[in-house]
């Protein structure tokens, strides 16, 4: 009888300084040992033989202790290495070590360091393959997100979202019932990026084709926290920062202006206006009066917790930002409740439930034109500095007028029309004077039993609902109404969108003889989808005090209504089988119908297969001492992509009025043409992709490469109006999304003091249109400031390809000028622009046109270094692109020197006269010229930038002992605080047409500018 | 689920009317006689100029003859004519299916096929070869792309539309379908339609048809142009307007008045006053001052709000129904008459003279019938316009009746065409518009850009 001694003690976390429940402790040699209590503390009973005590628990690295005293208290580090981290790859997880799939992942520890208002934001340079463009810089504003390219046509290029399993709406337009002036507000704006604990992005189509029809464009797994066993955490964060707009142009003042308008009248003929332009002076800066500096604040809190039975996550935030344009802003709450409940020992229910709750203000930033309602950001370029923003008797100057010698308005309200230069109406007095604004509230709760049926045999099913209630509303005040009729008017929406989803599976693993695993599932969805609509629209108020509040007192009320359904219904299943750890198959197939296709196209089966091979588990391997590990994927699959309305593939009316002799006479008319054949656009995707890890784990590099076919794309071909439509959406061609993808993840410094890692991710992408289904080309190009078809598709091209004139300078005094080709219904003088001939033919007309850039990045890369030094952290991220180009649409009114709306002084400066025979600018002439699409207006749309830099700094814990707070730090971020670019505009990373931007992606009109910001913040938790 | 009872028939040919003029602002969609058609024929023309507070450049290209391929004046005019011919083929194409009362069946089809022949008419006259789009489009494929048909093919096809109209339409509607096409309408096309041809003899036979018909003028030129004339005996067929139920959604009153009327109107509360278009001087100075259609047609100085006001030139003023609209509201309900009596009585006096290489008394009775109407000031009769006599040669007796029509049909949609005809567009545009750009290509528009990058097997118009 041996004598036998007891050791007890507590297991922490080395991260958290939690207690470890369910940590093993175990005897060395021996089969025998105890798992550590709720507190963390453990008893164990050793022999006298028995000297050492092993200290393991998963995800930590595993500690032996010589027992030379009664009581041991351990703390055990983490130990993430790259291959155990835990991926979710769609109704699963797995580990990196298993995954065939390309997927890149964020965790939580990569999102806290930076500081986003939108979900989607994260992804941003930080994934390989992913480009999003920040299509406009308004509060809560929308941003375009490509996976892997453009690879449809149609407005199915975003990816799919999967918020704690449940497929969530998106589509912005889903967001807004489309009455508020500017862009939609984000869909992801709804959630709190605080909530997020990990996103992947899964980017190939093995990984994807379990989402089947709505995998094409990648999918975003976001989950966000859950509680834990043990004791409760409290989070607090909060960040204050200040905005400023990214850069001003440099446009005449009020003296500069006077002279020009003077020149531009005598070129054309016309008198010279002002005797004394210096007389006029500096004048209004209308940017100046439009941009301020803003404000934005976050607030969050949250707690988590638990026991072994019921585990919480609950989260409040708040987020207050105001816009650098005057008028616009942005206020979010948002509410997570996340429970776990151990019903028992085989069944368990989870409930997730967010709730947030916008409320935003807005103007107009859209490029658009007429009724004097353009961009309030291209308006502040065009108006005139000789008018102030408030007349000497208080009243706002109400448009773009002229103003004689003495500064008086030549124009007024009574003799300007309502559409054209003119009656621009005067952006701040609409911010003063009307109104533009909603409310968003976004209910998401899905509900999950899970049912241990046999010990390899999990049952699991979920109830889930998104639902979007938008509420909208706009009021235009009389005093700025240019239209003929001279009324106030007031718009009001209210739209609610619905989706419901039930999901079931059935999962089966195993592992038999060690040696073969196998993991299985099938499942079962079904989702449905319904906006249902209600608007008001107002004319004429005898009394504007209410607004839209009662917009029953508009003497002409008009309601309108509308509901759109449709429905998925899909079955899918995978199977992944790995041999030893070191061969893995993984096959997937989903078969899914929907009610949005034609009659004889509803379904469509998508399968993928994929091959993994751990290399470096090989026996051959093994003496390496360059890999720490080496893995080989191979995928294919067949996804598709159904964004697509849900009445596409059935012919439309509406209903028509006329009247006879005062008697209206209702009847019905064609609004768009069936199309019984529409059917799934498919995409073939091939991937390769090598993961690699050296040096002990320290540096990590993965490089896919891919080729992405799409066939019978689905498009929106502008048609022949002499077909009575002007768009059809048909199947068409195919194209082709080619590139190579590269991801390094390096520790480059892991030492006591000094930290430093850094993630690169680096993506080449290349598109060509392999097939136009037999047609020629396919113009496209939605209207931008008068400029429409500015783009075209061919055989070969690329998708949004711009296709316009070839500038040739400027015709000179010594220019024969009559030999010189140019169009034939206009009069070619000196100081104006010259075309290049290119077929020769002697004249200038549309035959004239070619390719002259185009909006697809080549090259896009993320760069993100952190250190740490003591307690202090850094964090660096520069982000980029490279080899797209875009067109400039702000320049066809500041640079126009028509003598109608403001221009840069560049253009000025450098204008032709017969003295300055300018090869650039053409010369000042008031009238009207007419606008082309020229190369003049592309450019190079190439940036370095940025992005963001923290600089954090953490009290030691030593200074904390007695006030209960774990944790504090203290951090100050700047975001796009610098940006290299050769563009002209205001920012490169702009698109007019937000998010679903495919016929009009890389221009620039009047967009919401981008801002610098700087915030301070703090963060502590108990 | 459509067109399958008698109702459907009726939404269906109903809504082929909302095309043509009014529509909703706010989808930029406003039908081609909203005001697109009668702004271009004018401005094309040597009796329209833009007016002072003109700011699109679309309509002063118009005017000065730079119009090119994307002029979107151009562009609108032709999406919604065809967008009117897909309404008037679906109605064409699935009426006879439906099972209905038979008179009815047949008088529907026949008000589709008038409208489809008026709209290919008035295409073949703006664009010269068309594509000739006969049936429904109801699915996108290799041959929803036509090319263009040559013109007398085009023709050929209106000739049969209307004439199929001809023989099915009733010789008037009453009540609350009063203003739909009649067999009168449809023979004044015919007639117009053989005029531009050069078919001489059918011009006159279809013009006598009509003249034997419900029809006359009003004795004063004035009376023409009231509300409350509106489809009355001098309208063989008009675009009906009226007022529609809210601005922001539906204009269904037209824009005669709000484009024309001087900017001094914008006193009066809530009337329209765009001063956008003007007459030439060319058109103002060539009335005799007695001709009471000077006084009906134009106005150059007006009391307005009590004071005495000079306009800042003439101004279209004969769709302004004083009475009716006191204030000038900006979108009418006065008609747009595409073709009065005058035209058939002008018409038939033009056939008459190419017959006879000269006028005759029928020729001389017709033309006389519209001088002597303009004689009539409000009842007195001034001492203006005598007869025309047999002494006239038959190229005199042309440039009478072109005289007459350039001042019967003052900014009605007429001149561009009118000139075409008679072969005098570049002399008289010159004359009107001295130094303008104008060229022979001029005749045609362009075909719009758009639809030739849609459709590649479309070619270009001379001169474009």
């Amino acid at each position: 009888y041996s004598q036998s001694r007891t050791v007890k003690g507590i297991v922490t976390s080395g991260s958290t300084n939690f207690p470890l429940a369910f940590a093993n402790v175990s005897i060395k040699y021996t089969p025998y040992g105890v798992s550590t209590n709720f507190d963390g503390s453990y008893e164990i009973r050793l022999q006298e033989s028995e000297t050492t005590l092993i200290f393991s628990y998963q995800g930590f690295k595993t500690q032996e202790v010589v027992v030379t005293k009664s009581e041991i208290n351990i703390v055990l580090q983490e130990d993430i290495t790259k291959l155990d981290e835990v991926v979710l790859i769609g109704y699963g997880s797995s580990s990196r070590k298993d995954l065939t799939g390309s997927i890149g992942s964020l965790k939580s520890k990569d999102l806290d360091a930076v500081r986003v208002t939108s979900v989607d934001e994260f992804v941003q340079g930080r994934v390989s393959g992913v480009v999003l463009t920040q299509t406009s810089g308004q509060p809560g504003g929308a941003s375009s997100i490509r996976i892997r390219g453009t690879s449809s046509i149609l407005a199915g290029n975003e990816p799919l979202y999967v918020i704690d399993g449940v497929i969530v709406e998106s589509s912005n337009s889903m967001q807004s019932s489309g009455i508020a002036d500017g862009p939609p507000i984000n869909a992801m704006s709804n959630i709190n990026p605080a909530d997020i604990k990990s996103i992947d992005v899964l980017k190939d189509a093995s990984a994807t084709a379990i989402y089947g029809s709505r995998g094409a464009s990648g999918v975003i797994i976001i989950k966000t926290k859950r509680g834990h066993n043990g004791e409760v955490k409290v989070d607090f964060d909060s960040y204050l920062g200040v905005q400023t707009v990214n850069k001003k142009l440099k446009l005449l003042n009020g003296a500069q202006f006077a002279h020009y308008i003077n020149e531009a009248n005598y070129n054309a003929g016309m008198p010279r206006l002002y005797t004394d332009p210096t007389a006029f002076g500096e004048g209004t800066d209308w940017q100046d009066e439009l941009f301020r500096e803003a404000i934005i604040q976050n607030y969050n809190f949250s707690a988590r917790g638990g026991n072994e039975n019921v585990k919480y996550a609950l989260s409040g935030s708040y987020l207050g930002q105001e816009g650098v344009v005057q008028g616009t802003d942005f206020n979010r709450m948002s509410f997570r409740a996340n429970l776990d409940f151990k019903l028992s020992e085989n069944v368990s229910l989870e409930n997730t439930a967010n709730i947030s709750r916008i409320n935003f203000n807005t103007v107009n930033t859209e490029g658009s034109t007429g009724l004097g309602r353009g961009s309030f950001v291209s308006r502040t370029y065009d108006f005139s500095p000789l008018l102030p923003v408030v007349t000497e008797n208080g009243d706002y100057t109400k448009a773009n007028y002229m103003v004689d010698n003495n500064g008086s308005f030549v124009n007024t309200i009574e003799n300007s029309n309502f559409v054209g230069g003119t009656a621009l109406v005067n952006p701040l007095a609409e911010i003063a004077l009307n109104e533009s604004k909603g409310k968003n509230t976004r209910l998401m709760n899905n509900l999950v039993l899970k049912w241990e049926l046999r010990k390899n045999l999990h049952f699991k099913s979920s109830l889930g609902v998104d639902l979007l209630f938008n509420d909208e509303s706009v009021f235009r005040t009389v005093q700025l109404d240019f239209s003929p009729s001279r009324q106030a008017n007031a718009l009001r929406a209210k739209q609610l969108s619905s989706n419901w989803v039930n999901e079931s599976t059935l999962r089966y693993t195993n592992t038999f003889n060690n040696k073969h695993n196998l993991n299985s599932f099938v499942g079962f969805s079904a989702q449905q989808f319904e906006v249902d609509n209600l608007s008001g629209i107002a004319l004429g108020f005898p009394v504007e005090n209410f607004g839209t509040d009662n917009i029953g007192l508009g003497e002409q009320p008009t309601i309108g209504s509308g509901l759109t359904k449709s429905a998925l219904l899909s079955y899918f299943g995978r199977a992944s089988y790995t041999y030893a750890g070191k061969y893995i198959i993984t096959l997937t197939g989903r078969y899914d119908g929907f009610s949005g296709f034609g009659e004889n196209n509803k379904y469509e089966f998508f399968p993928s297969a994929a091959l993994a091979w751990n290399i470096s588990d090989e026996g051959f391997m093994e003496d390496s001492s360059v890999f720490s590990h080496l893995k080989l994927r191979l995928g294919y699959g067949e996804v598709g992509n159904s964004a697509l309305g849900a009445y596409s593939s059935l012919s439309r009316y509406r209903k028509s009025i006329h009247y006879f002799g005062g008697e209206p006479a209702p009847g019905f008319i064609p609004s768009s043409a069936a199309n019984a054949d529409l059917k799934w656009e498919v995409s073939q995707q091939y991937n390769a992709g090598l993961d690699m890890s050296f040096f002990d784990s320290k540096l990590g590099i993965t490089i896919d490469v891919y080729n992405k076919k799409t066939e019978d794309l689905l498009l929106n071909l502008p048609t022949p109006l002499q077909t009575g439509y002007s768009i059809a959406t048909i199947n068409a061609g195919n194209v082709e999304n080619r590139g190579i993808e590269a991801s390094l993840d390096g520790k480059i410094f892991t030492g006591e003091q000094f930290e430093w890692s850094a993630n690169v991710a680096v993506s080449y992408n290349e598109n060509e249109i392999t097939n136009l289904a037999g047609l020629d080309q396919i113009s496209t190009g939605a209207g931008v400031n008068v400029i429409d078809g500015w783009q075209r598709l061919v055989e070969g091209g690329e998708i949004g390809a711009f296709f316009g004139y070839v500038s040739d300078g400027i015709a000179q005094l010594d220019d024969n000028i009559s030999s010189i080709p140019h169009f034939l219904t206009e009069t070619l003088v000196p100081g104006e622009r010259k075309y290049k001939d290119l077929n020769g033919d002697g004249v200038i007309n549309a035959d004239d046109r070619t390719f002259i850039g185009n909006p697809n990045p080549e090259y896009s890369f993320g760069i993100s270094n952190t250190f740490r030094y003591k307690a202090f952290d850094l964090n660096l991220f520069i982000q980029g692109v490279y080899g797209n180009e875009i067109v400039n649409f702000n320049r066809y009114n500041i640079e126009a020197l028509d003598g109608r709306s403001n221009v840069t002084l560049e253009a000025f400066s450098n204008r032709w006269t017969p003295n300055n025979p300018s090869n650039t600018f053409t010369r000042a002439a008031t009238g009207q010229r007419v606008a082309r699409f020229s190369d003049h207006f592309v450019e190079d749309g190439s940036y370095l930038r940025l992005k963001s830099i923290t600089l954090g700094y953490s009290v030691p814990a030593s200074y904390m002992t007695k006030t209960g707070i774990n944790r504090m730090r203290f951090y100050v971020t700047g975001k796009n605080l610098f940006t290299l670019s050769d563009y002209s505009g205001v920012d490169p990373e702009v698109s007019v047409g937000g998010q679903d931007n495919n016929l009009s992606a890389g221009g620039d009109f009047g967009s919401y500018p981008s801002t610098q910001t700087l915030l301070f913040g703090l963060n502590f938790n108990f | 689920t459509f067109y399958k009872t008698e109702t459907d028939a009726r939404l269906a040919v109903n809504g082929i009317y909302e095309t043509l003029g009014g529509g909703a602002f706010n989808r930029n969609w406003e039908g081609v006689y909203f005001n697109n058609y009668w702004t271009a024929v004018a401005l094309m023309s040597d009796e329209g100029i833009p007016g002072p507070l003109s700011y699109d450049a679309n309509y002063m290209q118009l005017a000065n003859y730079s119009l090119g391929p994307t002029n979107a004046v151009v562009a609108n005019i032709w999406s919604d004519f065809y967008t009117s011919i897909n309404a008037a083929n679906l109605a064409i194409d699935n009426i006879p299916n439906i099972d209905m009362d038979t008179n009815l069946k047949s008088r529907l089809i026949g008000e589709a096929r008038f409208l489809r022949g008026l709209f290919y008419f008035e295409l073949v006259r703006m664009y010269n070869h068309v594509p000739l789009q006969l049936h429904a489009t109801t699915s996108f494929n290799a041959e929803s792309y036509l090319a263009r048909t040559p013109s007398d093919k085009v023709y050929e096809q209106i000739i049969e539309d209307l004439t199929f109209a001809e023989n099915n339409l009733p010789e008037e509607f009453t009540g609350k379908d009063k203003g739909r096409p009649t067999l009168w309408s449809a023979k004044a096309y015919l007639a117009k339609v053989a005029l531009t041809l050069g078919n001489w003899q059918t011009a006159a036979n279809k013009t006598e048809e009509v003249m034997a018909g419900p029809f006359g003028l009003w004795a004063d030129y004035k009376e023409a142009f009231l509300i409350a004339n509106n489809n009355g005996k001098e309208s063989v067929f008009s675009i009906n307007f009226d007022k529609g139920t809210s601005l922001e959604l539906i204009w269904e009153g037209s824009h005669l008045n709000f484009r024309t009327m001087a900017q001094e109107y914008r006193a009066i509360p809530g009337a329209g006053g765009a001063d956008l278009e003007v007459p030439t001087t060319r058109v103002y100075e060539v009335f005799d001052d007695l001709d009471r259609r000077k006084s009906v047609t134009f106005v150059t100085e007006d009391v307005i709000n009590g004071e005495n006001v000079v306009l800042s030139g003439p101004h279209i003023h004969k769709y302004w129904d004083r009475d009716a609209e006191p204030s000038g509201t900006p979108n009418t309900i006065n008609d747009l008459q595409l073709i009065r009596y005058s035209d058939i009585l002008l018409m038939h006096a033009e056939a008459l003279n190419e017959i006879n290489t000269g006028p005759t008394a029928a020729a001389l009775n017709s033309i006389n019938q519209v001088r002597e109407r303009a004689r009539n000031n409000a009842g007195t009769i001034e001492n203006t316009l005598p007869d025309l006599e047999m002494t006239l040669s038959y190229n005199q007796f042309k440039e009478a009746i072109l005289l007459e029509r350039f001042k019967e049909f003052v900014w009605e949609g007429h001149r561009w065409f009118d000139l075409k005809r008679f072969n005098m567009f570049t002399e008289k545009v010159n004359e009107a518009k001295p130094g303008s750009a104008v060229r022979s290509d001029n005749v045609y528009f362009p075909i719009p850009q758009r639809e030739r990058d849609t459709n590649t097997k479309l070619t270009q118009n001379d001169g474009y």
